[in-house]
């Protein structure tokens, strides 16, 4: 078991602008993919190798509390698309382990509009120039920016408008967090993302349990 | 104990007993009104003293608090938005404890204006959106209410201050660095773009503007109408705060012309939605937004000079709103949450002072006589008519519209009655929708009883401390 300073040397030497590209691609995953299980994991890989590029910003342990929050908001989310999901599968007779892969037309809308978005990404290449924040980050900053109004975009089920503001919320952090990295921006920032992780999972419930054939039994 | 302390404690304590109350909706209606009425009249004859004194304990008037970086002050210029937000609590509370909705919209109010006077009392005021997404939040919770339903409109109430934020944080910093503005001119006109971004966020423009009507489609009447007031009020004091402490933002866009621009574009969207809609929610979700554009047309028009008339506004239009809201609540419970209109039946013939009420007010909120607002709505026409002829064309377009819309939504309420068994509607909001309509008329034919309020709080808003 390392130490937490091993820890955190290792954290250190993984930080390598190669990390983009999977980034990128879990979080196209995000947006296409219809089972909320393989949606938040993508989420969580997200966040965590965001954690590990924001290595070229700041301290370390203050770069991995987008580990922190992260794997707090992934759980909150979790804990409330599972209890959606258990109390409609033991409703409806069906079994836990049973996956929900749906290629219905709005799966397969979703994913012709993503392979478009990224095709328009790859060719045009968008890219702010955020003030003091490395070319190769402020370029995925503008696509996690764009990510999140597209997310915003493509439904209005809590989860998908999560993942959105979330990348938004993302987006801005490398932006501010490349001025300044004190511990009351690093702090709202973080309320900000707990703050959303919270009300996202309040109405993953409550939009959700419309779903259940017998809600009075819940 | 602070004052800020102690409104925070006294609302936190009145959602508590009102939440324990929750299962009588009347009771708790009446409490929370009751409560925020003593708190306004409070507010209102509060001394101009360092200290008063309440329930035994000394409040300092002037104190501040410290949390989270934030330095919080219950300053003459929030007190008049605070005041007029918690007098359209207790008009909401009180009606809306009388018409039996959801048990969770009451005991919610309070709480939601503790968190907007968070909101309002915070410094700095570039970093006081992050209380606004609390607010939003919560706001977001009071239109899921307590029932399952698509979360379209909570969902949407989130977008607008989780975009706005990370500008305001941007424009804080540059503008916290006294050097930049001579070293990096790009960076010091960038930081002042991205504060009218997040300013002009705020103000929802079409297309931001879909959390109003989603708020129409998928929320309470109650709850739709008092999160678009509350917002509105609580935005409007912090974007005229925000220019008169950034007055330089004037040098990159003049807002006394996009605001009526921006207006308009959001009534006249409404109008023609209004127009063509096939559902009574979709209907109140665009009137709702109808009435946020015009409420913004008149600030835009009558730029610093028109405040007294826009806390006059702000003031008189929870009367429309919930005599709207009260005779739309009343037909929502005979036939279901957001109804097609192809299924009315019978509206009038057995709801007819809902169905009047629902209409009326609807009339009196793009401004019809007899209705509280027409006032104001007959001034801000003036103004528009002699100071931007295109503006008030396009107004009396979106006037137009929204009018024919409602004509419309006339017409199927009054279809013939197809269920025998439909109920008429309750005694106790006939009566209701009656003395709504009753306190819009009064107001509507002596605007001046309110001159002497708008007044006062004009001259505390005007108090930069």
């Amino acid at each position: 078991m390392p130490t937490l300073d091993q820890f955190l040397t290792l954290t250190q030497r993984l930080n390598n602008p190669a990390l983009i590209a999977p980034s990128v691609l879990l979080v196209a995953a995000m947006l296409v993919l219809s089972d909320w299980r393989w949606a938040l994991l993508a989420f969580a890989g997200v966040k965590v190798l965001a954690g590990v590029l924001f290595l070229q910003l700041m301290p370390p342990e203050w770069a991995l509390q987008q580990w922190v929050t992260g794997g707090l908001v992934a759980i909150m989310w979790f804990m409330a698309a599972r209890r959606v999901d258990v109390i409609r599968r033991k409703q409806t007779g069906a079994p836990w382990w049973k996956p929900e892969w749906r290629l219905n037309p709005s799966t397969l809308l979703r994913l012709a509009f993503v392979i478009l978005f990224l095709t328009v990404i790859y060719t045009v290449r968008p890219y702010i120039p955020f003030p003091k924040l490395p070319a190769d980050l402020a370029r995925y900053a503008t696509f996690l920016a764009a990510s999140g109004l597209v997310a915003l975009g493509l439904g209005d089920r809590p989860m998908r408008w999560g993942f959105g503001l979330s990348l938004w919320l993302l987006a801005a952090s490398f932006g501010i967090h490349a001025l300044q990295t004190n511990v009351d921006t690093v702090g709202m920032m973080a309320g900000v993302e707990l703050l959303l992780g919270f009300a996202i999972s309040y109405f993953i419930v409550v939009d959700g349990a419309r779903f259940w054939p017998r809600p009075e039994e819940a | 104990m602070s004052l800020l302390v102690f409104l925070i404690l006294f609302l936190a304590g009145l959602g508590l007993v009102a939440a324990l109350l929750r299962r009588l909706p009347w009771l708790a209606g009446a409490i929370v009104a009751a409560a925020l009425g003593w708190l306004v009249v409070w507010l209102w004859r509060l001394p101009s003293q360092e200290t008063a004194d309440i329930l035994g304990r000394v409040v300092f008037l002037e104190q501040t608090n410290s949390l989270l970086g934030f330095t919080f002050q219950v300053t003459p210029l929030a007190r008049s938005p605070i005041l007029l937000m918690l007098a359209a609590g207790a008009i909401f509370a009180l009606v809306a404890g009388l018409l039996w909705v959801e048990r969770s919209f009451i005991p919610a109010i309070p709480l939601l204006l503790a968190t907007l006077i968070l909101f309002l009392t915070a410094q700095p005021l570039l970093y006081a959106p992050f209380w606004l997404i609390l607010v939003a939040v919560i706001m977001g919770v009071i239109a899921q209410g307590n029932e399952p339903r698509p979360a379209r409109a909570a969902l949407r109430t989130l977008l607008a201050p989780i975009l706005a934020f990370p500008f305001f944080l941007f424009a804080a910093w540059v503008f916290s660095q006294s050097a930049i503005a001579a070293e990096d001119p790009k960076l010091w006109s960038s930081a002042w773009r991205a504060m009218l971004a997040g300013m002009l966020i705020l103000t929802s423009p079409v297309p931001l503007h879909g959390w109003i009507v989603a708020l129409g489609d998928a929320a309470t009447p109650f709850a739709g109408a008092f999160l678009v007031s509350v917002w509105q009020i609580a935005i409007y004091a912090f974007l005229r705060h925000l220019l008169f402490a950034y007055p330089t933002i004037t040098e990159f866009v003049d807002p006394g012309v996009w605001l009526p621009w921006i207006a308009v574009v959001q009534m006249l969207w409404a109008g023609a939605f209004m127009f063509g809609s096939q559902r009574l929610g979709q209907l109140w979700g665009y009137l709702l937004l109808w009435m946020f554009g015009a409420a913004f047309l008149a600030w835009g028009l009558t730029g610093e000079l028109g405040s007294e008339a826009i806390f006059w506004l702000f003031m008189v239009s929870p009367l429309a709103l919930t005599l709207a809201a009260a005779g739309l609540q009343s037909i929502f419970h005979r036939f279901g949450e957001n109804p097609e209109y192809g299924k009315l039946h019978g509206v009038t013939e057995r709801l007819p002072l809902s169905s009047l009420g629902f209409l009326a007010g609807g009339l009196f909120m793009l401004g019809w006589p007899l209705g509280a607002l027409f006032p104001m709505r007959l001034a801000t026409y003036q103004v528009a008519e002699f100071r931007a002829g295109n503006i008030f064309l396009w107004a009396m377009l979106a006037l137009a519209l929204g009018v024919v819309g409602l004509i419309r939504a006339a017409r199927h309420l009054a279809a013939p009655v197809q269920d025998a068994g439909l109920q008429r509607e309750s005694r106790l909001a006939a009566w209701t929708i009656g003395l709504l309509l009753l306190a819009g008329g009064v107001i509507a034919l002596n605007p001046g009883l309110l001159n002497a309020i708008s007044a006062q709080m004009l001259v505390w808003f005007n108090m930069f401390g």
